[in-house]
């Protein structure tokens, strides 16, 4: 209920509060005379213990205390930046990721939004992820990652570290030669030395072997295997060369030898073919609907059915990028992975000082007014103790 | 603990007030020094422009011719000292008590220092008279022996100088003087030179607890509920008329009034003598 309740510790002072206002018994006072008191209210006999005065400071301080401790006033007091780059990926680290993102949700109690932040094909960094906590108010962050954790977290702000491995090696990238000589591999490995091997699923294997053992960088080798394989990177003994398996496997999509459209297909889809696929033949037959079957080298043919011809709108730009979105999973070349998100690093970024988190508006601006009331309130109660209300 | 009735320091005090020197004044014990203020016991012939009711027939006739007696200046003086004794002088604690006998011994003291007379006349207890320097000491144990402050108002029957007496009367009270007081002050006052009426004032009287209250009058008994936390303006008010009330009845009287606080659970025994010494008092 409360974005910032131990200060809600602070309504103990409501106690000490109705007990110095309490109304006490008359005390008994002796006089000479009671002359100059006959123009005095006769009062103090049968009053309550607890005046008026002593109810509006207790409201008083209670306002106070709930305007300190920030009532949450609705909207996402809580925000997690999920880190869904390919570093962040793995079974072992998403479990661990999801395992605080759960004890977080259940220690905030209120809904909790997430923000993605970059993807299998896009990376994120630091930069990232504090950019997407700043472009989210709330009151408290979570941000699940891989990467450790800034210098000079603000406050607010929950930075759980998973260590990484200290040594990796991943696949960068993997593309035919133009000759049609093979497929060129792009890869590197950080902190381990020697020979790996590149495993096809069909059982094909490959020696990698490092041109410059002690220099470092990426590392190109050209293989020959099939395409429509997964390319697995293993040790010379088998097994896996590090804890991050998600940059160790490569998918190469088969080979499109033959694109089958239906007789009435826009003329279009010619050159579009050429541009996705280079050589791959054309070929219009069969039935009257959309129905385009690739013909792959290495493997059945792939169909897809499309509601309608896209290049029949016109605009070609977005037909060939429709088409290409579409046989994007089947049949095109995955991009290539970037550096940064493979290599281990455990520098420490530094949190920008210039960059402020901002809380929820709403219960900010409720705390204050909260707090204002309460304190209006108190002067009242004094105002009202001192004509003895 | 009981503050000391006549500690070091008061009398410290009190001697140093009595280094100033003598008073002057009509009073009974006179000094033979030439004055005005009465007739002595030294004669010699007359002149012409003396007074005729100066003329001394008896030495007149042993000597064979006129003779005056010599007018003297009179000091010291005579001291009447009319202390109110009842309860409403020490309501709560015992420091109005203690500063009256204070400064009735105070004044005594140096009446009687300076070879007048004191007469202590104290509730309705009979009257005592003190002459002399050497009586010092019984007027300190006579004030030193009062009993404590009880009853209602009941001044003496008879506490009234002689006509003629060249005295000077102090009424040592507090504001809650009655009736058969101002009675008896109303008839002393033709015969007294001089009435100073003094009404020694408690703090918490000025400035009673700003809380509520169930008063009690320690005279007559009344009691009374009072609330003063919002009622504090208005008991200002009705006190400042009282005692300017009281002011005015002095005034009608043709006596002087003398407020004097009373001091306080801190202030040393002297404080009274200061306060008294700034009014003119001693």
């Amino acid at each position: 209920m409360f974005e910032q309740p131990a200060w809600l510790a602070l309504a103990v002072l409501a106690l000490p509060w109705l007990w110095w206002s309490r109304r006490r018994a008359p005390r008994d006072w002796r006089v000479g005379g009671l002359q100059p008191f006959e123009e005095l209210p006769a009062r103090g006999g049968a009053q309550r213990r607890v005046p008026p005065s002593a109810w509006v400071g207790l409201v008083a301080i209670l306002l106070a205390v709930a305007g300190l401790a920030r009532p949450r006033a609705g909207g996402a007091s809580a925000v997690i930046v999920w880190d869904r780059s390919l570093s962040a990926g793995g079974p072992q680290l998403e479990a661990a990721l999801q395992a605080a993102a759960n004890e977080f949700r259940a220690r905030q109690g209120v809904a909790v939004k997430v923000v993605e932040v970059g993807g299998p094909g896009a990376p994120a960094a630091e930069q990232e992820l504090m950019q997407a906590c700043r472009l989210h108010a709330a009151a408290a962050w979570l941000v699940l990652t891989d990467r450790p954790a800034p210098l000079g977290l603000p406050h607010g702000v929950v930075w759980p570290e998973f260590p990484g491995p200290a040594a990796n090696a991943a696949i960068l990238q993997v593309f035919p030669d133009q000759d049609g000589s093979g497929l060129w591999v792009v890869w590197e490995q950080w902190n381990r030395e020697g020979a790996l091997e590149l495993v096809a699923d069909g059982g094909d294997r490959v020696v990698l072997e490092p041109s410059d053992p002690a220099g470092g960088g990426p590392q190109r080798t050209l293989v020959q295997l099939e395409h429509g394989a997964e390319l697995r990177l293993v040790t010379r003994d088998g097994g896996p060369p590090d804890d991050r398996p998600q940059d160790d496997v490569w998918f190469v999509p088969p080979r499109v030898s033959s694109v089958r459209l239906p007789p009435a297909a826009h003329a279009d889809w010619d050159l579009a073919v050429e541009a996705l696929w280079p050589g791959a033949e054309v070929v219009r037959a069969g039935e009257a609907d959309l129905r385009v079957e690739f013909g792959t080298a290495e493997s059945g043919p792939r169909r897809l059915v499309l509601r309608r011809d896209p290049f029949a709108t016109g605009d070609e730009a977005a037909a060939v990028a429709r088409v290409a979105e579409t046989a994007r999973a089947l049949l095109l070349p995955p991009a290539p992975r970037a550096r940064s998100e493979c290599r281990p690093d455990d520098e420490r970024a530094t949190w920008p000082a210039d960059v402020e988190l901002a809380g929820t508006w709403a219960g900010r601006v409720l705390g204050r007014a909260l707090a204002g009331l309460g304190g209006l309130l108190y002067l009242l109660a004094i105002v009202l103790r001192r004509f003895g209300a | 603990m009981e503050p000391a009735l006549f500690p070091p320091e008061f009398f410290r005090a009190l001697e140093r007030i009595a280094r100033r020197g003598p008073e002057r004044g009509p009073g009974a014990a006179a000094r033979p020094r030439p004055g005005r203020s009465r007739m002595g016991y030294q004669h010699r012939p007359y002149a012409v422009g003396d007074e005729l009711r100066r003329m001394d027939w008896r030495a007149t006739a042993r000597a064979g011719r006129p003779q005056v007696r010599v007018p003297e200046e009179e000091v010291g003086g005579e001291h009447w000292l009319l202390l109110d004794r009842s309860a409403s002088l020490a309501p709560v604690g015992t420091r109005r008590d203690l500063d009256q006998r204070r400064l009735a011994l105070a004044l005594g003291w140096l009446a009687l220092e300076r070879g007048g007379v004191a007469t202590l006349v104290a509730g309705d207890g009979p009257l005592q008279r003190y002459e002399g320097s050497a009586r010092r000491p019984a007027l300190q144990a006579a004030l030193a022996a009062l009993p404590p402050p009880a009853g209602a108002d009941h001044p003496p029957a008879e506490a009234l100088p002689a006509h003629g007496t060249h005295a000077r009367a102090c009424f040592l009270s507090d504001p809650w003087c009655s009736e058969p007081w101002w009675r008896l002050l109303r008839a002393l006052r033709p015969r007294v030179e001089e009435l100073t009426i003094v009404a020694l004032i408690l703090p918490e009287e000025d400035d009673p607890p700003a809380e509520a209250l169930r008063l009690q009058a320690v005279e007559d008994g009344g009691q009374r509920l009072a609330d003063l936390r919002g009622g504090r303006p208005a008991f200002r008010r009705a006190w400042r008329a009282r005692l300017a009330g009281l002011a005015a009845r002095a005034a009608e009287l043709g006596a002087r009034w003398c407020e004097l606080r009373s001091g306080g659970p801190l202030d040393p025994a002297s404080a009274v003598l200061q306060r008294a010494e700034e009014r003119g008092l001693v």
